[in-house]
């Protein structure tokens, strides 16, 4: 059914006054969007589903450490990041469809989720498993240029 | 008095040699120019179709990733939408940015209205709508995307005949369509309920119906612009119910839904296949088995075929179909990173993107055949200027 709202009159600001805004709004936003995903119940049940499906996951041990990737490889993977997981996540990696994977946004995440993540996806949402086009060394240097910061610099 | 007459008109003369003397390079129009986005170093390269080459570069526009462009009416400037909320009016032949405001935080395309006034950018954060004076930029309105107390992110804005713009709310599944005019929103319809991850939109050449491809469940949402108040209905339902989809490395992209003769091509999502929709019907009349998941499924302006390009592993490769035949005729395996496709106005030929090989290709739609390279930084997006005079583009 079409309903109608108002609609604001927006204030008239500077590039920089608000390109500075947009970084502060850019860290909002990660716990805007956490805030409003737990407050539905479609996104609590998601959530849920996620949690048990990380649970499952974790019963799964980690394999042993596995060698660095060459240098070659690393800029692949570097570039991959970038361009690829940049076309949700954004170019430099402040989010878009998916959410921020700033060094400051994947701090509350362990290393062995962030990999697990990566691999086996995440339930409910658009972000795929990732297991068929890199192998555990690829995951375990991407997620170290992620928590860096390396990545989205 | 007959001397001055007599002088004043040789000065005139004169004035008109003078201005005969400049090059006539210096008139022209752009019909037949574009932009090519260059997404990680923030500019875009303005390039010529009629002599397939670069003119130049304009730098400055701030992250690009994901970004898209519309064009004023006379085919002048082109509204560049960047990811980092950057709205940049960019002057095609003057070859600089007339002017450039950060108007959000994080934004994801936008559209221009029927009248060339106005110009919309969706916006992800902060969630909503914002609407901007197309020769000055100045701020209009704002709508915020706000549902149950919290502001959904926006996609799938395109502008609608009758001064409107139509857009989904991604965390809502809502469309909402605002009637706008140059002092601001007259009039807002929302439509809620439409589906589970509206994650974009499109609106048919017509500009008739608004269509929104559905990521969290099956089917797509339908929106009949003509009969508003019929509210939106469901069409494929049973598209890839039961089945188990592929992973989707890349959202598939609904800009441009390739409508030929009575058929409608749109890339299905976690199957790797290309939908066939009876526009007369909107019933599934077939599927049309390609290597990847498809992200741009665009038709040939003569309509007669259909050109895919895919998501990681298969973005290397444009398969071109037959639409006659439903048949995959021609793959075509240009490089890396093949991420956008832009036919010349009447479709002689096809500008393609090649990310990681750092060159945009052009080919020959007739024979194939490729017939010119053009060096561009990490192409995405290409858009000519012939957009211009297109609904919903």
């Amino acid at each position: 059914m079409p309903g109608s709202s108002t609609v604001t009159r927006r204030h008239s600001e500077t590039g920089d006054t608000m390109r500075s805004r947009a970084i502060d709004d850019a860290r909002a936003s990660e716990r805007a969007t956490a805030a409003r995903r737990s407050r539905t119940g479609t996104h609590r049940a998601l959530a849920h589903h996620a949690a048990k499906a990380f649970l499952a996951l974790w019963a799964v041990p980690l394999s042993a450490a596995a060698t660095e990737p060459p240098a070659s490889r690393q800029a692949e993977l570097l570039h991959m990041l970038r361009h690829d997981c940049g076309a949700c996540h954004g170019l430099r990696l402040h989010g878009g469809l998916g959410p921020p994977l700033t060094s400051v946004a994947m701090a509350r995440y362990t290393p062995e989720v962030l990999e697990r993540m990566i691999l086996e996806g995440r339930p409910g949402t658009p972000m795929p498993p990732w297991k068929a086009l890199l192998g555990p060394a690829d995951v375990q240097w991407m997620v170290r240029a992620i928590r860096s910061g390396k990545a989205g610099e | 008095m007959r001397f001055v007459a007599n002088l004043a008109g040789l000065v005139l003369l004169c004035g008109c040699l003078a201005a005969a003397a400049h090059p006539v390079e210096a008139l022209r129009g752009t019909g037949d120019l574009g932009i090519v986005v260059e997404r990680a170093s923030g500019s875009v390269v303005v390039v010529e179709t009629t002599n397939p080459r670069a003119l130049g570069r304009i730098e400055g526009l701030g992250d690009l990733s994901h970004a898209s462009a519309v064009y004023s009416r006379d085919g002048r400037y082109a509204y560049v939408f960047g990811r980092d909320g950057g709205l940049s009016k960019i002057d095609l032949l003057a070859m600089r940015i007339e002017r450039r405001i950060v108007q959000a935080g994080n934004s994801i395309g936008g559209a221009i209205s029927q009248d060339g006034s106005l110009v919309a950018v969706s916006n992800y954060e902060p969630g909503g709508v914002g609407i901007f004076d197309a020769v000055t930029l100045e701020p209009v309105a704002e709508i915020p995307a706000m549902v149950d107390g919290g502001r959904s992110r926006v996609v799938g804005l395109v502008d609608a005949p009758g001064m409107r713009f139509a857009y989904t709310l991604y965390d809502a599944g809502e469309i909402w369509v605002a009637q706008v005019e140059r002092s601001g929103v007259a009039k807002l319809d929302k439509f809620p309920g439409i589906g589970r991850q509206p994650y974009d939109a499109l609106i048919t050449p017509d500009g008739r119906y608004y269509v929104a491809g559905l990521f969290g469940e099956d089917g797509l949402a339908l929106l009949d612009l003509w009969h508003p108040q019929a509210g939106v209905r469901r069409i494929l339902p049973d598209y890839g119910r039961g089945e188990e989809p592929l992973p989707v490395y890349k959202m598939p992209h609904l800009e441009g839904w390739a409508a030929a003769g009575d058929r409608l091509f749109v890339p299905a999502v976690g199957r790797h296949e290309v939908l066939v929709i009876d526009r007369r019907t909107w019933a599934e009349q077939g599927r049309v088995e390609v290597p990847g998941q498809p992200i741009f499924v665009v038709a040939r302006p003569d309509g007669r075929e259909v050109w895919v390009n895919f998501a990681l592993p298969h973005n290397d490769r444009i398969v071109v179909i037959d639409i006659e035949t439903g048949a995959v005729t021609r793959t075509l395996r240009p490089g890396k990173g093949v991420l956008h496709m832009e036919f010349a106005p009447r479709g002689e030929q096809v500008w393609l993107s090649v990310r990681d090989e750092n060159r945009v290709d052009v080919y020959d739609t007739r024979t194939y055949e490729k017939v010119a390279e053009i060096a561009v930084e990490h192409p995405s997006g290409i858009f000519f200027s012939a957009r211009a005079h297109r609904i919903g583009l």
